[in-house]
């Protein structure tokens, strides 16, 4: 159990006052319908969905 | 290497499983969608077509009364389905 205790460079072992904010927020924006992609082309690229469709390019790379 | 008539077959139920999942996902958040429905059963009947003619030719997909056998028990006969 002693492996489970927060590495003390990254949180604080005494209390500190944070105001009473959520931990965190995920939010899922509605996916309009806008049609499917042909079945041959959907299996390739692992959805059917033009619009869920966003491949990693290097080009894009931010960091 | 070209793909057999069996495994073109195989191909296009592989493709058609998958845009039927995909479509079921969708559906789950959206139930009102007609043209997502539309298109959920147009590709779930043309994979009935396609398993059933599979399985005519090439014997059983699934087996544990998925799918009916012809004589002899066709599930131990090669090539198995993902050969």
């Amino acid at each position: 159990m002693k492996d489970c205790k927060p590495m003390p460079h990254l949180m604080p072992l005494e209390p500190v006052c944070v105001p009473p904010l959520p931990l965190a927020h995920a939010y899922i924006p509605n996916q309009p319908y806008v049609g499917i992609v042909p079945v041959e082309e959907g299996f390739k690229r692992g959805s059917m969905f033009p619009n869920l469709y966003q491949p990693y390019h290097k080009k894009n790379k931010i960091c | 290497m070209p793909m057999d008539e069996r495994q073109q077959l195989m191909r296009q139920i592989q493709q058609l499983s998958f845009a039927t999942v995909d479509l079921n996902l969708y559906l789950d958040t959206h139930p009102m969608c007609q043209q997502a429905l539309f298109e959920y059963n147009r590709f779930t009947q043309e994979l009935l077509r396609l398993r059933r003619m599979y399985e005519m030719k090439y014997g059983p997909i699934t087996n544990f009364g998925y799918a009916p056998s012809q004589y002899p028990w066709q599930w131990v006969s090669e090539p198995w389905p993902w050969e």
